[in-house]
């Protein structure tokens, strides 16, 4: 936790919004809560606040996303073990950028510095890729997960000023995304 | 610097009768302020900007108001200069003791600066005043600062797409504001604007169709806010389960809302220094600049004109610490690169050019085929309301990706004939503009730029999504 309380003047409990895949609650405010309230009632679970409003200059207290972590998995699986076994695969290091639709459903991220992957060595940089998916059909891909040597951080949010917040998030493998060649010049 | 803060309004008796509306400052008033404060400053030069602005928005979700809001700011920000050390405050304190005090603050942490290499060109290299742009001021837009004239609009569309069977969602805004700026020479200017904005979406309830309208302009009245309705509701009802078609690269049909979204990136690339390192579209293999050359379809004409009948700008802005003024400049003319910003005129002069300022907004020349025209040419082909999250990939070649939203149609055989699902594109103005087709009559989009609608052949949509 970064803060005593939110915007809201409610103190952040920490929340796990997914557990071994499955959505286990949602980044509920104040205002937002009761309006989940048949979702909480079928869970049996209380309407419930989590400290997780911010006001910006421009509007009233919402739901902003917090800290974010991906939790590394148990193994003690580093990055190195999870390119050693692809035969022909990317290796995106991080620090491109994403987007995605208004609704989440297809993504696009482009790799600064990736690295291709030929038997389980990475053999030279690439330049103009960037990888396009379906958001589910990605999870959906998930073949490995690092442990913890793999967690990296990186701040977010637009413009970089007001960087806030902070992704955690471990190294993972995926099978079958698309690679965009981003290279077209006419 | 900060940019702009807001100042929410204190809160009003509802028993009180008084107007406790806070008002714009007359160019007297502008004047009257940037002199006085010009009175405490002991600098050798400054510059005095004045800024007053109002803001009233509402929003509305689910057929019903969700937020709205008034706000008014009344600043002043100032830049002194000693030799060649300058400091700069921005402050929304305006009687005289914290004025004094702010003039005082900047002036000590000018002097001690380290003396920097001048950045600035000679004051006298100011253009003469310029006029302002008579339309873009309009009191037929302060009605919308009353809470009861943005929802007499909201009221409209809610109502008709209550009736119709949806839902509808929304954001009404004016922003009437006053800038001027003072030099120590005595070169004063002063100008208003009262740009108004209005987008609505409308939603069927099963959240299979979608539609949107947008308007922007500086003059209320002249939005037919029913005619605007009338087209949300209008797409919704014929987007409404949509089928799925393979991506690839289709002749598109885009609205002038789309175009914009897409060629008002170009004003981000228009810096000569950028361009002569090798980092935009406009440098030239080998280095230096494309100025000279073909870079779009002879068709393409981008200018930007304080006086755009349709729009346009103030002729000045105050950044950091100086005034940048804008004179009319023809960016491309008929496909062909004129001309590129360069900070100094000394700069511009190695390039043999005129020096001039980007005020980021676009006119893109428009042609004389309508939509229904484009339509009706077309074999086959994607009809485009607008598009949404669209992002820069490379700054180089202008490429970028983001998704079709809100109306998205095919086109087979001169008809449109069934709404399709969205589709995620990757292309650049510098490709679809240099396979273009047939261009319509240009008119005001949003953020100021006049856009025209475009038939392109060959733009490249590579997924689908399943966002409505």
């Amino acid at each position: 936790m970064t803060a005593g309380w939110d915007d809201e003047g409610v103190k952040p409990d920490g929340l796990s919004l997914v557990e071994r895949g499955v959505l286990v609650d949602y980044l509920a405010t104040r205002e937002t809560a009761p309006l989940l309230g048949p979702w909480y009632g079928t869970r049996r679970m209380p309407e419930h606040a989590h400290g997780v409003a911010a006001t910006s200059r421009w509007s009233e207290p919402m739901e902003a996303t917090p800290n974010i972590t991906v939790e590394p998995g148990t193994a003690a699986v580093t990055v190195e073990d999870l390119i050693k076994d692809v035969k022909h695969g990317i290796y995106f290091p991080g620090g491109g950028g994403a987007s995605a639709d208004f609704a989440l459903l297809n993504a696009y991220g482009t790799g600064v510095g990736a690295q291709e992957i030929r038997n389980g060595k990475l053999v030279g940089h690439l330049k103009d890729v960037a990888i396009q998916f379906q958001t589910q059909a990605f999870w959906k891909g998930l073949l490995a997960i690092g442990g913890a040597s793999s967690v990296e951080s990186f701040p977010e949010g637009f413009p970089a000023l007001f960087q806030c917040r902070t992704v955690r998030s471990v190294a993972a493998r995926f099978r079958e995304v698309n690679v965009v060649n981003t290279g077209r010049t006419q | 610097m900060s940019p702009h803060s807001l100042t929410r309004r204190a809160p009003r008796s509802l028993f009180s009768s008084a107007d406790e509306s806070p008002a714009l400052f007359t160019r007297e008033q502008s004047l009257a302020l940037a002199q006085k404060v010009q009175g405490y400053i002991t600098a050798l030069d400054e510059t005095v900007a004045v800024s007053s602005s109002l803001a009233g928005t509402t929003e509305f979700a689910l057929n019903d108001v969700q937020h709205g809001e008034d706000s008014s700011h009344h600043g002043v920000r100032f830049a002194a200069q000693f030799d060649k050390r300058r400091a700069g405050m921005d402050t929304d304190r305006l009687d005289d003791e914290s004025l004094r005090a702010v003039v005082a603050k900047a002036e000590a942490l000018a002097q001690a600066l380290a003396v920097l290499a001048p950045v600035e060109e000679p004051e006298d290299s100011l253009r003469p005043v310029p006029s302002v742009n008579p339309v873009l001021w309009s009191d037929n837009s302060l009605a919308l600062l009353a809470p009861e004239g943005r929802l007499t609009a909201i009221d409209t569309s809610v109502s008709a797409a209550r009736k119709a069977g949806l839902v509808g969602a929304g954001s009404i805004a004016s922003y009437p504001s006053t800038s001027a700026v003072l030099t120590k020479a005595g070169h004063f200017e002063y100008g208003r604007t009262s740009t108004c904005q209005y987008a609505l979406t409308a939603r069927t309830t099963d959240g299979t169709g979608s539609g949107w309208a947008a308007w922007e302009g500086e003059d209320w009245s002249k939005l037919n806010v029913n005619a605007l309705t009338e087209r949300a509701i209008n797409l919704a009802q014929r987007s409404k389960n949509s089928v799925a078609i393979e991506p690839g690269r289709y002749t598109v049909v885009m609205t002038p809302d789309a175009v914009g979204e897409l060629v008002q990136m170009i004003a981000r690339v228009l810096s000569g220094r950028e361009a002569d390192r090798g980092l935009t579209p406009f440098s030239k293999p080998g280095g230096g600049n494309k100025i000279g050359m073909k870079v779009l379809d002879d068709r393409v004409s981008l200018s930007a004109d304080p006086m755009d009948p349709d729009g346009g700008f103030l002729p000045f802005q105050f950044v950091a610490g100086q005034i940048v003024q804008f004179v009319p400049v023809t960016w491309i003319d008929h496909g062909v690169l004129k001309v590129l910003s360069y900070p100094t005129r000394a700069m511009a002069a190695v390039h043999d050019l005129d020096q001039v300022n980007n005020p980021s907004v676009l006119r893109m020349s428009g042609g004389p085929t309508s939509i229904d025209d484009m339509i009706a040419s077309t074999t086959r082909g994607i009809y485009i309301t607008r598009f949404s999250d669209v992002s820069l990939v490379s700054r180089k070649t202008l490429y970028m990706t983001g998704v079709t939203r809100d109306g998205t149609f095919l086109i087979e055989h001169g008809k449109i004939t069934k709404p399709i699902k969205n589709l995620r594109f990757e292309d650049s103005p510098f490709f679809f503009l240099n396979n273009l087709e047939a261009l319509g009559p240009a008119r005001r989009v949003q953020r100021g730029n006049v856009m025209p609608p475009v038939m392109a052949r060959d733009f490249a949509f590579t997924s689908l999504t399943d966002a409505v």
